[in-house]
């Protein structure tokens, strides 16, 4: 995590920043399971620490798929190339993919109300439980230092002057995907009680306490 | 023909482009996790405590190499 976070701070590239920061959002969900490995079953670490893992895995999907979206719709219509730069003032020309991705960082730097919070929230949670207060207290240093590298993106979006001031389209099919992705990094961050419940059950499903499937509880 | 996963002028379709960049944001989550769940169903099958640990540095040291791969390879292209 140290060194994935001072890779991802030190990057001017955007592929770069967003790929060293996966390694960080790992070393999250595996705090979880240290959390979860260093206690007795059943304790409150141990399910709090698994429910992370599971909801952290959940809501990554969403936000980073967002966030990867956006840069792939940017790249196919050769809007930007690699670096930080090429996305200078993009809010003047792409508003939609501007926000939608401001909504992404935010959500990988674990800002509530959104979906990355409620992951980040439960693994700290069960650190604590867990009696792991030095893993905890690095975990919240390391989310700022995830804040500042994903706000410097923003920064470049939202700050900075455009040299190309063209307005670019959103393509329809484009706009549902990201819509999809937008949709449940918020409403998971919103409306949690309803996905804690899902993945409460996931856990104990996998745990063998209950006996129907998530899936299947859900199908009901 | 165009290539597979081309379109007609030549261009990626956005679906493989985005499966391309997304894979930046899953392979090492996904190596790590895979280590980690090969390892836990070794140690059920064998009756061990240690291996679930091995699986997960593994996972961890495969999907470090791989990322590292493809941002670099992606960068030469």
């Amino acid at each position: 995590m140290t060194g994935a976070n001072l890779a991802a701070l030190t990057q001017n590239n955007l592929k770069r920043l967003l790929a060293y920061s996966s390694i960080a959002h790992v070393g999250y969900m595996l705090l979880g399971l240290i959390a979860l490995a260093s206690v007795d079953y059943p304790s409150p670490a141990f399910f709090d620490g698994f429910k992370g893992i599971l909801l952290y895995l959940l809501v990554y999907t969403f936000m980073n798929l967002g966030a990867f979206a956006v840069v792939t719709s940017l790249r196919r219509r050769e809007v930007i190339g690699d670096e930080i730069d090429d996305i200078a003032g993009l809010f003047s020309r792409a508003p939609i993919e501007s926000i939608l991705m401001l909504i992404f960082l935010l959500s990988l730097a674990g800002i509530p109300p959104l979906a990355g919070f409620y992951g980040k929230y439960f693994i700290f949670l069960s650190l604590i439980e867990s009696g792991h207060y030095v893993l905890a207290s690095l975990g919240v240093l390391y989310a700022v230092f995830g804040l500042y590298y994903y706000m410097r993106i923003a920064n470049a979006i939202f700050m900075r002057e455009a040299m190309d001031k063209t307005r670019l389209p959103l393509s329809a099919a484009m706009g549902f995907a990201l819509g999809i992705t937008a949709f449940g990094t918020v409403v998971i961050g919103i409306l949690p009680e309803q996905f804690i419940q899902a993945v409460n059950h996931a856990v104990y499903w996998s745990l063998g306490i209950v006996k129907t499937s998530p899936i299947a509880s859900l199908m009901r | 023909m165009p290539p597979s996963g081309e379109d007609s002028t030549g261009k990626k379709s956005v679906l493989v482009q985005l499966a391309k960049y997304s894979q930046l944001a899953f392979i090492f989550p996904a190596a790590t996790f895979a280590g980690w769940l090969i390892g836990t169903g070794l140690d059920h099958w064998l009756h061990t405590t240690w291996l679930y640990l091995l699986g997960l540095i593994l996972g961890i040291v495969a999907g470090f190499v791989e990322l590292i791969r493809t941002v670099t390879s992606s960068e030469s292209k």
